[in-house]
């Protein structure tokens, strides 16, 4: 078992169908559970003077939706790690591109493992697994945890059985 | 876990025996697939692909027995199975005859194309993987 692993989540029921799966991997007592979203969307404050400029009024609308965005994150995350019961748990929502916020976070907690689900597609026939899945193999220095389009759509054969 | 004897393989048994670092509670088959002599045909002569199937047995064993001892504790409980085919073919079909919880791999093989940053079994095996699939190794 793990004494820190990552959860990476976007907000949608793929994702979260990987909580399980972390859960089990968090050794109990001794291990912590991260739960990181990434906001991507414009960083207004790392922005060029005369992008500013040019994008005038609309800056602060996009500030504020960020924010706003960033608020439901945490919101969310924190609903989420209630439901992982005595593991000590963290919630980390970050803005930036999803891939980088994850390695980042990851080499920061000093995570041991990185678990995530993937939807298996990409505009990219060729790629097996989603760009954020293929991009964090690349760049994570710690192994990675995939729960693939396989187990969901096991998932859901199991659950139209049971329904 | 599956294995071809390369570093990856190598750091994705370290990454499974830190899932049960006392060798108990973890049902382990390591699988190694020699690949069908037909994935080579395009490329290598028949005669080649011959020789290179006698050759190769130590050199198979050797890469299964560095596995097991990288394994630590789960080493010696571990089933080894050996399969001829497509690697990513063999491994999924050998996590579905199993019931396997989880598989493991390598982040590239012996065999990666030195473009490719992600093995193309690897790949494979995310794509059509009955269950999840941890992928440990550095690149």
């Amino acid at each position: 078992m793990f004494r820190c692993v990552l959860l990476a989540l976007d907000g949608s029921p793929l994702s979260e169908s990987a909580f399980p799966v972390a859960c089990r991997m968090t050794a109990p007592g001794v291990g912590r559970l991260v739960l990181v979203s990434a906001i991507d969307a414009l960083d207004v404050g790392r922005m060029e003077p005369w992008a500013r400029y040019a994008f005038g009024r609309h800056v602060e609308a996009v500030a504020r939706d960020a924010q706003a965005a960033a608020g439901q994150a945490q919101a969310y995350l924190a609903q989420l790690a209630a439901g992982a019961g005595d593991l000590a748990t963290d919630a980390i929502v970050r803005m930036g591109e999803a891939a980088h916020v994850i390695t980042d976070v990851a080499a920061e907690v000093g995570a041991d493992l990185i678990v995530m689900a993937t939807h298996g597609r990409s505009g990219v026939a060729r790629l097996a697994v989603g760009s954020v899945a293929d991009a964090v193999l690349r760049m994570a220095c710690a192994p990675v945890l995939l729960v693939g389009p396989g187990v969901h759509s096991r998932g859901a054969l199991a659950a139209e059985r049971a329904g | 876990m599956a294995t071809d004897g390369s570093p990856s393989a190598l750091a994705a048994a370290r990454f499974v025996a830190s899932l049960s670092p006392d060798g108990h509670g973890l049902d382990l088959d390591v699988i190694y697939v020699m690949p069908h002599p037909r994935a080579y045909a395009a490329s290598r002569s028949s005669a080649a692909v011959a020789t290179a199937s006698v050759a190769v047995a130590p050199e198979v064993r050797a890469a299964v027995d560095d596995t097991l001892a990288a394994l630590g504790p789960l080493g010696a409980s571990a089933h080894v199975q050996f399969a001829t085919g497509l690697p990513a073919e063999e491994i999924v079909a050998c996590a579905r005859r199993i019931h396997a919880d989880l598989i493991v791999v390598g982040k590239r093989g012996r065999h990666a194309a030195d473009d490719l940053l992600l093995g193309s079994v690897c790949q494979q095996v995310l794509l059509t993987a009955p269950c999840a699939v941890a992928v440990a190794g550095q690149v």
